[in-house]
Parts: C-alpha cells; sequence; structure tokens
C-alpha cells in the first residue's frame, strides 16, 4: 500500500471509486468512512483540508460513540439531493426520520455522550437531534420526575427551596 | 425513597452551551421549571434565552402562571444578561398577565423598548393583557394608560421595523 495520506479510496458495489478517511477513536479504534459522510461533521472537515497521515485523530470520542456518530453521517450522506415533492424524496424523509428516530433509542449516559461527541465534531442535524431528544424527555414532567429520570441531585437548602417556590407559585407546580 | 436509577448525573455534566442547546427547544414553561431541578439548573434556563436572538415571552401559559411583577422582573433580568452577553438580538416579544395595574409596568415597557431598540432588534412587541378571569374587574377599557418611549426612538437610526404596544 503506497497510501501515505489520510485519504484512501475502496470501490463501491456499484463498481466506482469513493474517496475514504480513516478516523482514529480516542482508544485507538480506526474507522474508514466514505468523505462525503465523514464531511457532515465540519470538524473532521477541516482536517481532511489540513491534511496529513495516518488517520485523523478524533481525541475526544471514544469508538463506541463514535460509531453511533458515523451511523448517523452514514444514513445522512447517503441521502441523494432531494428532488422537492417527487414522492421518491418523501419516502426519503420518512425513512430518515424513522431512522433518527431508532437512533436515539440508547440509554441516558449515550445520550449524552453522543450530544458532546456531535458538539465537538460539529456534526449540526445530530446535535439537534440529541438535544431535541433530551427536550422531549423534560416535557410534560414535574421537576421531581426529571431529578429521578436523570438522577439530578437536589442540592437547594430547604430555605432556598422554599424561597423558590414562593417566587415561582404557578410556574413550577 | 425511590431507588437512585441513575448512577452519574451526566445531564447536569455537560457544559451550559449543550444545556442552553437542549432547553431552547422546550417551551417556555416548561423550560422555567428546570430552574426548580438544582443550583446547576437554577440559572440555565434564563441564560439560555439571554444568549439568544429571539426572546419570545409571548406563550400565554407563562404568562398565565408567573406573577406579573415577578414576570417584569424575569424580562428586565433576561434583557440585562442579554446586554452583558452582547449577543445579536433581533425579535423581543413577551405578553405579561398584568391584571388592572397595567400602569405599574410603564417605566419597564418604556425600558425594555429601549433596551431592545438599542441591541438591534427589529420586531418588539409588548402586550400587557389583562387578566379576562378576574370577575372584580367590570370597568372595561379602563386599562389605558401612558407609556413614555425615549424620543430619539424613531428619529435614531436604529433596526427597529415593528413596534407593537397593547394592552
Amino acid at each position: 500500500m503506497a497510501a501515505a495520506d489520510s485519504c484512501d479510496g475502496i470501490s463501491t458495489s456499484g463498481g466506482g471509486w469513493e474517496k475514504t478517511v480513516t478516523l482514529v477513536s480516542s482508544d485507538d479504534a480506526r474507522f474508514e468512512v466514505r468523505e462525503a459522510a465523514a464531511s457532515l461533521s465540519q470538524t473532521v472537515r477541516r482536517m481532511i483540508r489540513a491534511g496529513g497521515d495516518g488517520g485523523i485523530p478524533l481525541p475526544k470520542v471514544d469508538a463506541r460513540t463514535l460509531s453511533t456518530v458515523l451511523e448517523y453521517c452514514n444514513k445522512h450522506a447517503a441521502v441523494p439531493a432531494p428532488a422537492p415533492e417527487s414522492s421518491s424524496a418523501e419516502a426519503a424523509a420518512v425513512d430518515l426520520e424513522w431512522f433518527d428516530k431508532e437512533l436515539m433509542h440508547v440509554d441516558l449516559a449515550t445520550l449524552c455522550s453522543l450530544i458532546r461527541a456531535a458538539d465537538y465534531l460539529e456534526v449540526a442535524g445530530l446535535l439537534d437531534l440529541t438535544c431535541k431528544t433530551v427536550a422531549d424527555m423534560i416535557k410534560s414532567k414535574t421537576a421531581e420526575e426529571i431529578r429521578q429520570m436523570f438522577g439530578i441531585q437536589n442540592d437547594f437548602t430547604p430555605e432556598e427551596e422554599e424561597q423558590l417556590s414562593r417566587e415561582n407559585a404557578g410556574v413550577f407546580e | 425513597m425511590a431507588a437512585a436509577a441513575v448512577a452519574e448525573d451526566r445531564l447536569s455534566g455537560l457544559p451550559d452551551d449543550l444545556l442552553h442547546s437542549i432547553l431552547r427547544g422546550l417551551p417556555l414553561k416548561q423550560g422555567a421549571r428546570t430552574s426548580a431541578l438544582s443550583r446547576r439548573w437554577a440559572h440555565q434556563w434564563l441564560h439560555a434565552l439571554a444568549f439568544s436572538a429571539v426572546i419570545d415571552l409571548t406563550d400565554r401559559d407563562f404568562a398565565r402562571g408567573h406573577p406579573p411583577m415577578r414576570a417584569a422582573a424575569t424580562v428586565s433580568r433576561c434583557l440585562t444578561l442579554h446586554t452583558e452577553y452582547d449577543a445579536p438580538l433581533h425579535v423581543f416579544g413577551v405578553v405579561l398577565g398584568s391584571g388592572r395595574d397595567a400602569s405599574a409596568f410603564g417605566r419597564d415597557v418604556a425600558e425594555w423598548v429601549a433596551a431592545t431598540v438599542a441591541r438591534g432588534a427589529r420586531d418588539v412587541e409588548v402586550d400587557l393583557t389583562r387578566r379576562q378571569e378576574d370577575p372584580a374587574d367590570n370597568n372595561h377599557g379602563c386599562s389605558a394608560f401612558m407609556v413614555e418611549l425615549p424620543g430619539d426612538l424613531f428619529l435614531a437610526r436604529n433596526s427597529l421595523e415593528q413596534l407593537a404596544l397593547g394592552g
């Protein structure tokens, strides 16, 4: 192999040739990804432009989280430019929505790791998706329910708490 | 006691700006409710709002649940924070359930309008809605009051395109 660059290539099933890049997680796992998918991350895109050898290091993302991020990127990069109002574009949008929903079926710790990773890697769509997922979990719950769900310690003193409930009567019921 | 199902509070461990991204996805009232979770969350909701280019406090649910004096203080605090952060501001809207005391907020309203226009807002709306359910309030139409706006508001070069004041 003569590839000294982080950009390699793989042949696609259609017989074409697609450029790939190698991403390296914090725990040294290597992921070969189509450049089009990896470029959904603005952070990776900048690093591809900067060039370099031996893969792109992503020291803030572990392999488990990165593989989920890449699942998202692979799926979203595969969607062809939408021909508006065509039935296939509509079907693709429904499929994508379904995919996103399924991808968010993870535990809270994973969800928080994904939020951090999406922010660090600057994958805007995934950051929106993960933050919205947490917002939906918080929605329509009382403070105590939210605390229990996320393991949040109520560290207000009794006096502070009384003051809060007095000030916010009707808001935090 | 319910079992502590989550060993570690990963959510509260997220940096402020990520908590703000989450909070911006919540309706006003539910966002405000997170202030009661813990010290870590006590000011996040207001800060998330104050970092935003669109300060939209027109949610009727919010106005209804908030005592008007308290709501007015929240609005003022939010605008003060916004100025401190020097974040861009495009839209400012607030609906207050001021009861029969709309005139008590005249000075606040003038300050908000001046502050938001100074911050470059294009669209400013302040609505001091009277409480419909107040049975003692049968003197309709008597809540008119004066708001003295800064004299240079319509002369100075600013970005204001729309100003709506209602009571």
